[in-house]
């Protein structure tokens, strides 16, 4: 409770057409508890113990802004639209944000998440193990008309930032130049290109006589390439850290957004365990990722990870280890306490900890 | 700091490797990023057979004396020589640096040069954070500094290929240490290379505009762009095999026997990146080979030396065979024949709801996605445009290669494994070797000088618009 008291709700910082709502409009399912803040509004709090959806049903919500306090572990938020009942809040427009512990603000668009309409209601998706407590809320309702929403969507998707995931190599997401009308904005420019070059071909052989395609056909390729990559760097640049980081933990601990709780516990393992030690990562649920950073991060120390009831094996199944061979335990999401025979020697949070064999 | 000076003494190698073999055009733009190409195979290929073939331990005498070998071998060889062969070719041909016109293609370079400060500083800021490259490609360097290979290891290895697997141990095996930046830092500097060598060598054959075009284009690369910091095999490859297709061109152009040898050269270190390097730069080999063929002068001479140049894929194969077994040698056969034959995981893996729907995903890879740019819109319109010049001159060999590269593409999209191409997971990333290599076509394609007709009524005489811009 002190702690809930602590925490002061922030000032409203958005613009016109934006709604002070109270923290309880969010639905959070078992375990919530509300108290009041020092203002005298009221704070949400609950734990996060893996895996934590949030819903604010409120149909229309264009963009969100929450101030939140994280105690214990980062957290990784991930917002998503429900639509009928279905949502999809990882693929292409996985959107993600990690909470480190302490407080602060966040600000989601919501138009930019996959399935998206001007009826879809905002869910939060939090995973990791902490306690998270928000203090305040604000939306941007839905615009007047449908056809105004769509347009809201449309400008919005046309200029969406790209969001990496660990599967972004596969392929980038597509931008849409009409979500409303399923016009790609690629296609777009691709025809734009065609158009382009045919004018300035035919243009220029209108003026000359004369079959001479090399300049018009260059220029044509420059201005589309050019506003291409335009289109390219406004999406790719926000994502991407431009400021040096030559420390490895310092890029460790900040590289990776889409699972901050696996690169609190790696900085942690590298730190904890000897060299010549053998891992051994504990891990549960649907997280198959963390445990593969934990495992690369830690090498060349061998390790293999114990997925709930699968045979334990190492990256690609090079390693095998047996039991007394392991000397150090990493687990994620796994447990509150060490294997027998482990001591813990560092937490993350309540279910992060690296352990030693005394 | 190490990583850096790994790919010095690597770039040594290399650059010794071409002197010894009389390879060197003299122009330091040409000979170092060349070099840091050719040095990465004699060490990669060199590990891998010394492990494999000869039982010896991978550490860091090994690494050191493969290092060490090639700049010895050069420093004996000038000495018994004592005299200074004739100048190199590229010396005696007059050299450009200067575009026409500059403000364009000096655009062009900025535009180039800002994507690759981004590409190095978010490479070097951010961890290994894709699944493939935690588990095979970043994976693979780790496996080789243990220097313990299990089965499971040697399959790693084998999906690798032994340039990623062992080039970014080096500086690891000398100080101790391991540093998975090093992994990435191998990636920015082939992308460094690359351009560096696109530009050089058009400079230096008296067409700036050619390099500049090429290396904007190359950046203008979404997918590529973003690969270049995952860490991943991928942009690597399109790398190495853009490398043969930029002196394949030059010989294709020119003429000049040396440019095929290095084309070769580039292209059989392609052949160690990834286990899909074999097929991609077979293909272009073949090309090239059939150039050489096309000509008609000394051809029996130029094909024995292509020959020797392809060489190291023999031995390639053999170290295959001794990792993986004899039916692996081949990267990929075993797929291929599994799915001729219909049988085994490739029928499981390709249900026919997937067959169906590949096409489309297929051309939407193409037209629809950014992670190409506009190079499929452009290259098709460029060459209808230029058909003369594209089908019929010497761009006609390169554009060979991007059509047999792309060919691969299609027939692994949706006859290999359609499945992959319908839910999106590795067309994408096929087509960056031929993207990459489509984009340098391009570049050629639309800065190649036009031929204007000044004949004032005589006996056809023409001449060439220098600027190219008509």
């Amino acid at each position: 409770m002190a702690l809930i008291l602590a925490v002061t709700p922030g000032a409203a910082s958005a613009g016109p057409g934006w709604v002070e709502l109270p923290v309880e409009t969010l639905q959070t399912g078992d375990g919530r508890e509300v108290a009041t803040g020092p203002g005298g509004s009221a704070v949400v709090s609950f734990l996060v113990d893996a895996r934590r959806h949030v819903l604010l049903p409120l149909p229309g919500v264009q963009e969100l802004e929450l101030d939140y306090q994280v105690d214990g572990g980062p957290l990784l938020l991930t917002w998503c639209a429900a639509t009928d009942g279905q949502y999809e809040p990882f693929g292409w427009y996985w959107r993600h944000q990690p909470l480190q512990p302490g407080r602060g603000r966040v600000r989601l668009d919501m138009r930019i998440t996959s399935r998206y309409r001007p009826d879809s209601t905002p869910l939060l998706v939090l995973h990791g193990n902490g306690r998270i407590t928000f203090t305040g809320l604000r939306v941007l309702g839905p615009e007047a008309t449908a056809e105004a929403h769509w347009a809201a969507i449309d400008s919005a998707r046309r200029l969406a930032p790209e969001s990496f995931g660990h599967i972004t190599f596969n392929s980038l997401a597509p931008s849409m130049w009409s979500v409303s009308r399923g016009a790609n904005l690629h296609e777009r420019l691709g025809a734009a290109f065609v158009a382009l070059a045919a004018t300035g071909l035919l243009g220029a052989w209108a003026v000359r006589r004369r079959w001479r395609p090399g300049a018009p056909l260059l220029a044509a390729v420059v201005v589309a390439v050019a506003l291409s990559d335009l289109h390219a760097a406004w999406k790719l640049a926000p994502p991407w850290r431009l400021a040096p980081h030559l420390d490895p933990e310092a890029r460790l601990r900040d590289g990776y957004p889409f699972a901050p709780e696996a690169a609190a516990l790696a900085v942690a393992a590298r730190a904890a365990i000897p060299a010549g030690a053998s891992v051994m990562v504990l891990s549960a649920g649907g997280d198959w990722f963390s445990p593969r950073v934990l495992c690369f991060q830690l090498a060349p120390r061998r390790c293999v990870i114990a997925h709930g009831q699968e045979p334990a094996a190492g990256l690609s199944g090079v390693d095998q280890l047996g039991d007394l061979e392991v000397g150090a335990v990493v687990s994620i999401n796994a447990g509150t306490e060490p294997p027998p025979g482990f001591a813990a020697v560092a937490r993350t949070s309540p279910r992060g900890f690296v352990a030693l064999r005394p | 700091m190490s990583a850096l000076a790994a790919i010095a003494a690597l770039c040594g190698a290399g650059l010794a490797l071409l002197h010894l073999s009389r390879l060197s055009t003299g122009r330091p733009a040409v000979d170092l990023p060349l070099g840091w190409f050719i040095g990465q195979a004699w060490f990669g290929l060199g590990a891998y057979a010394l492990r494999f073939l000869l039982g010896v331990p991978y550490g860091a005498p090994t690494a050191l004396l493969l290092v060490a070998a090639p700049p010895l071998a050069l420093l004996t060889s000038r000495w018994r020589r004592r005299g200074e062969g004739p100048p190199p070719a590229d010396m005696l041909r007059p050299a450009r640096w200067r575009p026409r016109p500059a403000w364009l293609y000096g655009a062009m370079g900025a535009y180039a040069a800002l994507v690759t400060l981004a590409v190095v500083l978010h490479a070097i800021a951010t961890p290994t954070s894709s699944d493939d490259g935690l588990r095979v490609r970043a994976y693979a360097p780790v496996l080789a500094l243990r220097d313990d290979w299990s089965a499971a290891a040697r399959s790693v290895l084998h999906m690798a290929g032994p340039i990623p697997t062992w080039v970014p141990t080096l500086a690891w095996t000398v100080t101790g240490s391991l540093e998975h930046l090093h992994t990435q830092v191998v990636v920015l500097a082939d992308l460094v290379a690359l351009l560096v060598l696109a530009v050089g060598l058009a400079a230096a054959r008296g067409r700036p505009e050619r390099g500049l075009l090429g290396a904007f284009l190359a950046c203008s690369l979404p997918l590529f762009v973003f690969h270049l910091t995952t860490s991943l095999a991928d942009a690597p490859l399109a790398i190495h095999v853009a490398v043969g297709l930029l002196l394949a061109a030059e010989f294709a152009r020119e003429g000049d026997p040396d440019d095929a040898v290095r084309a070769m050269l580039a292209y059989a270190s392609a052949a160690m990146v990834k286990r899909e390097g074999l097929v991609v730069a077979g293909a272009a080999a073949v090309v090239l080979l059939a150039s050489a063929l096309a000509r008609p002068d000394r051809p029996r001479r130029l094909l024995a030396r292509l020959l020797l140049a392809a060489s190291p894929v023999a031995l390639l194969l053999a170290a295959n065979a001794a990792a993986v077994g004899a039916a692996g040698a081949i990267p990929l056969l075993q797929l291929v024949l599994g799915r001729a034959t219909d049988g085994g995981v490739q029928a499981a893996l390709s249900p026919a709801p997937a067959v169906a729907s590949a096409p489309r995903a297929f051309a939407e890879g193409l037209f629809s996605l950014h992670n190409h740019g506009l190079v499929f819109w452009i290259l098709p319109v460029a060459v209808a445009v230029r058909a003369r010049q594209a089908l019929r001159g010497w761009l006609a060999w390169p554009l060979a290669v991007v059509a047999l590269l792309f060919l691969e593409s299609l027939a692994g999209a949706l006859w290999l494994t359609p499945i992959y191409t319908a839910d999106g997971t590795t067309v994408h990333r096929s087509l960056l070797p031929a993207a990459l290599a489509a984009s340098f076509c391009l570049a050629g394609l639309l800065a190649e000088p036009e031929p204007v007709n000044v004949d004032s009524g005589g006996a056809g005489s023409t001449s060439t618009d220098p600027a190219g811009t008509g």
